[in-house]
C-alpha cells in the first residue's frame, strides 16, 4: 500500500503551527511527520504535497529504491537521503517525503528518558540533526560524568542522574517552548532563526559546568579571585572554539562560518534578552521546567509538584514593559515608566493557581534538596578538601599529593590561571579517583577531608533561623561571632545561602524576563505576586545560613549556648 | 567601625528613615564609599551597575538583627514587587567614617534622584575609575542602552559633579 504524504500540518520545521489547543505526547510527535490522509484532506495514491514547492508533484514511494544504510560518519545523512530521493523523482524531494524515509530506514532518532518519556530527533530536520550529532561529542559526553545534583546522592542516594540526561531534557522543553512561541507570535513578529538557536542553546546551556559544580565553584573563587570563570564563560568558550567539535558541527549544519556557535554563546550571556532567550533563560525556562521534574523524581522527594501540561497548556506569549525599575523615595520615574515593550511569557488567568505550585515548587526543593543540611555538608568538606588540594597542586613538580603527576585534577590545579584544555579534563570521576587515592595516600587535611568524604563522616551543623529567630539564634549567633570567628575556613565553616522565590542573582531586583506575568481575564498583564499572597509573602529574600564544625566540641559548645526565651535581641 | 550591617541601617536611618528599592540602596551604599564611607564592602559589576554581595548579606543582617524592616509593595502599572526598608535604629551620629551630617547632606541629594539615575550615575563612575574604561561615555550607552535617553544620564553627572565623583570629561 502506497501512504499518502502530506507536509506541513502539525510539524515544527514546517513553521505552520498547529491551532490545537493540546500537544502532542511524546509518541505522537513521530506521527505527524507520517502525516495520514484525512477523511477531509484526500489525496490521489502516489501524490505527494508539498506546500514550499507550489503544485503536487506526483512521487512513488515503491520507485525509490531506498538506501537500506546511512553512513553515519557522513554527517549529511539527511543531505544524502534527499540527493537520492531528487534523483529518482526527478529532482522533487518533500521535506515531510525525506522524513516519511528517514523513519522507515531508522533516521528518527530515540531517547527514553524516565521524566518526558520518548524524546525524539528527526534526522531530516536540522535542529534536531545537529542537535543529535551535537550529543555525540565528546565535549557533550563528558556531561555523562558529571552529576546533576553533584553530592546530594550522599543525602538522597536515587539522585545520580546527570547533566547529560538533564541536558538533552531542556532541549526537549525547549522545543516545546518555542512551539508555543511559533504559535502565539504573529508570523510577521516571528524570528525563527532565533528560535532555533535557543533550542540548540538550551541543550548546550550546561556543557561547560565542572565537576561537584558549587563545591568546585567555591573553590575555585576562592582560589582565582579576579581571574575566576564561571561555568557559563567555560561553556560559551567551549561553544565558540575553533578548534572544537561544537563549532565544527553548527559550521556544518548552518554555515555562515559557525556563526551560530556565536549566536549561542550570545543567547547564553544573556546579550540580548528577548522572548527566545527567556527559553533558556527566565523564571519560566526549559532548564527549570526540566530540572524541577527530574530531580524531584530522582530524589523521591514528594515537594515540588508541577502541573507541566496544564501550565503549558495556559502559555500565551505578550507585551510587557522593558523597564525593571523600582519607585524612588519621592517620585515615581516616570519616564521609565514609557520605556519600550518587550514579548515575554504570560500564564492565562485560569492557570493562576498552577503557576503559584510551580513557583513554590522551586523554593521547596531549594529547602529540602538543594539546600539540605547534609548536602550543604559534604559540599562544604569537599569545598575544603579541594582547597587544600589546589594549595599544594599549585607546587608543581614537588606537590606532596597522592595522585599521580598526570592525574587531570593535578594538571588542572597545578596551572595559577586555568585553561580550557585542562579544565575539560574534569568531571566527577576524576575528582572521586583524586579522593579516594588522597583518602588512602594522602596527608594532613587533604587526606582528613577525603576520609571523611570517602566513608560518609559529614560534618555536623548548627542552623540559625533567619527567618522567625528565637532567642537562641541571636545568642548562639552573637557567641559564634564573638568567640570562633578566628576559626572560620579551616575547622569551621560558615554557609549562607539565599532562599528566594525567584532566581535572580544580582538579588537588586527582578528583571522583566526573570518575572512570572499572569494575563488577566480583560487583558492586563501583572506579576504574579500582586495577585498571590503566598508568593508576595517569599518576594522578600529570605537566607540560610549554618555553621559546620570539624571539632565536635566547638559544635556542643555553641549547642550549649541557651537563649532566653524572653530576651529581645 | 560598626558592622556592616549597622552601617546599612544607619544608612537608611539618616536617609530619613525610609528607602525604597533594592537597587537603590547598593548604589547608596556604593556613592557613599566613594565619598568616605569606607564600609569595606566589594563591589562586583552586575546587571545594574556596581553590586555587593556582602552588602545584600548585611540588609539580611540588619534584618535579623532588628535593625532594619523591609516591605513588599506593589507597582500600580504592572504589579511588579519592590522592597521598602525601613530603620528600626535612631540616625547614628556617625556612619563609617563619615560624620552623620555629611552622610544626611549627600542621602538627600541622592533621594532627590530617581533609582534610573543613581544607578547611571554609580555605574559612570564605576566605568571611569574601576573599570577605568577611557571612553565611559560610549561604554555607558552599551551597557545602559534605553536608561541613558531622556536626560537621565545628564542628570547622572550632573549628580557626579555635584558631589565631586564626576570624571574629567565630564567636568569640561
Amino acid at each position: 500500500m502506497t501512504p499518502h504524504i502530506m507536509s506541513g500540518g502539525g510539524s515544527r520545521a514546517s513553521g505552520a503551527p498547529s491551532k490545537s489547543k493540546s500537544f502532542r505526547s511524546p509518541r505522537d510527535r513521530l506521527t505527524p511527520r507520517l502525516s495520514r490522509a484525512t477523511p477531509s484532506q484526500p489525496r490521489a495514491p502516489g501524490k505527494c504535497e508539498n506546500r514550499n514547492r507550489g503544485p503536487e508533484a506526483p512521487v512513488s514511494v515503491q520507485s525509490c529504491e531506498l538506501p537500506r544504510k546511512f553512513d553515519g560518519a557522513k554527517r549529511a545523512a539527511g543531505l544524502a537521503t534527499s540527493k537520492v530521493i531528487r534523483a529518482r523523482t526527478g529532482g522533487i524531494a518533500s521535506k515531510d517525503f525525506v522524513r516519511y524515509l528517514f523513519l522507515m530506514t531508522g533516521m528518527i532518532k530515540r531517547i527514553r528518558d524516565p521524566v518526558h518519556g520518548l524524546i525524539t530527533f528527526d534526522l531530516g530536520d536540522e535542529v534536531d540533526r545537529a542537535a543529535w550529532r551535537l550529543i555525540n561529542t565528546p565535549e557533550f559526553q563528558r556531561l555523562r560524568r558529571v552529576r546533576q545534583l553533584g553530592v546530594s546522592e550522599f543525602t538522597f542516594p536515587g539522585a545520580t542522574h546527570t547533566r547529560l540526561s538533564h541536558s538533552i531534557g531542556v532541549f526537549h522543553v525547549a522545543r516545546r517552548l518555542t512551539d508555543v512561541a511559533l504559535r502565539h507570535v504573529p508570523k510577521d513578529k516571528q524570528n525563527p532563526s532565533r528560535a532555533r538557536t535557543a533550542k540548540l542553546a538550551a541543550l548546550l546551556h550546561d556543557l561547560g559546568h565542572g565537576p561537584f559544580s558549587h563545591a568546585f565553584e567555591n573553590a575555585e573563587k576562592a582560589r582565582l579571585k579576579e581571574n575566576y570563570r564561571d561555568h557559563e564563560e567555560w561553556t560559551a568558550e567551549l561553544i565558540q572554539r575553533k578548534s572544537g567539535n561544537i563549532r565544527q558541527i553548527l559550521k556544518d549544519e548552518f554555515k555562515g562560518g559557525g556563526s551560530m556557535a556565536d549566536d549561542i554563546a550570545a543567547l547564553l550571556r544573556g546579550d540580548e534578552p528577548d522572548l527566545y532567550s527567556s527559553v533558556v533563560s527566565s523564571s519560566f525556562d526549559a532548564d527549570r521546567l526540566d530540572y524541577l521534574q527530574r530531580d524531584r523524581m530522582m530524589t523521591g522527594s514528594g515537594a515540588g509538584a508541577i502541573d507541566f501540561d496544564w501550565l503549558l497548556d495556559n502559555l500565551r506569549v505578550v507585551d510587557v514593559r522593558s523597564s525593571s525599575v523600582e519607585p524612588s523615595n519621592t517620585l515615581e520615574d516616570v519616564d521609565d515608566a514609557e520605556s519600550n515593550t518587550i514579548q515575554a511569557f504570560a500564564f492565562e488567568e485560569k492557570a493562576l493557581q498552577a503557576a503559584e505550585s510551580f513557583i513554590l515548587a522551586r523554593f521547596h526543593l531549594y529547602s529540602q534538596v538543594y539546600l539540605h543540611k547534609t548536602t550543604r555538608g559534604v559540599e562544604q568538606m569537599l569545598t575544603a578538601f579541594l582547597r587544600a588540594f589546589s594549595q599544594e597542586a599549585a607546587n608543581g613538580d614537588r606537590a606532596d599529593l597522592a595522585v599521580p603527576l598526570d592525574h587531570p585534577l593535578r594538571v588542572y590545579f597545578a596551572k595559577p590561571i586555568p585553561d580550557l584544555e585542562s579544565y575539560v579534563g574534569l568531571d566527577d570521576a576524576v575528582v572521586w579517583g583524586a579522593l579516594e587515592l588522597s583518602a588512602a595516600r594522602g596527608n594532613g587535611q587533604i587526606r582528613e577531608f577525603a576520609e571523611r568524604i570517602c566513608s560518609r563522616r559529614i560534618m555536623k551543623g548548627v542552623a540559625i533561623d533567619m527567618v522567625n529567630p528565637q532567642s537562641i539564634d541571636y545568642a548562639r549567633r552573637t557567641y559564634i561571632n564573638e568567640n570562633l570567628r578566628g576559626k572560620f575556613g579551616t575547622i569551621i565553616f560558615e554557609d549562607r545561602a539565599p532562599l528566594s522565590i525567584y532566581k535572580d542573582p544580582s538579588k537588586e531586583t527582578v528583571k522583566p524576563h526573570k518575572r512570572v506575568y499572569i494575563r488577566r481575564d480583560g487583558g492586563k498583564v501583572v506579576d504574579i505576586a500582586s495577585l498571590s499572597r503566598p508568593i508576595a509573602a517569599l518576594y522578600q529574600e529570605q537566607e540560610v545560613l549554618r555553621y559546620y564544625f570539624i571539632n565536635e566540641n566547638d559544635r556542643k559548645k555553641v549547642l550549649d549556648i541557651k537563649g532566653d526565651n524572653d530576651a529581645a535581641p | 567601625m560598626p558592622h556592616l550591617d549597622q552601617l546599612v541601617a544607619g544608612a537608611v536611618a539618616l536617609s530619613g528613615g525610609e528607602l525604597v528599592g533594592r537597587i537603590r540602596l547598593q548604589k547608596v551604599i556604593y556613592l557613599l564609599d566613594q565619598l568616605g564611607l569606607s564600609s569595606g564592602a566589594s563591589f562586583e559589576y552586575h546587571h545594574y551597575g556596581p553590586y555587593s554581595e556582602v552588602v545584600s548579606d548585611a540588609v539580611t543582617d540588619a534584618k535579623f538583627w532588628g535593625h532594619l524592616e523591609e516591605a513588599v509593595s506593589f507597582r500600580l502599572s504592572d504589579g511588579a514587587p519592590y522592597s521598602s526598608y525601613k530603620a528600626a535604629i535612631a540616625a547614628p551620629d556617625s556612619l563609617g567614617d563619615m560624620s552623620a551630617d555629611d552622610a544626611r547632606r549627600f542621602l538627600a541629594k541622592f533621594n532627590s534622584c530617581t533609582s534610573t539615575v543613581l544607578e547611571l550615575a554609580a555605574t559612570v563612575h564605576w566605568l571611569a575609575f574601576v573599570e577605568k574604561v577611557p571612553n565611559w561615555r560610549a561604554e555607558i550607552e552599551v551597557r545602559k542602552a534605553g536608561k541613558t535617553d531622556k536626560g537621565r544620564l545628564d542628570k547622572a553627572l550632573a549628580l557626579l559633579r555635584d558631589i565631586g565623583l564626576a570624571p574629567k570629561q565630564a567636568c569640561d
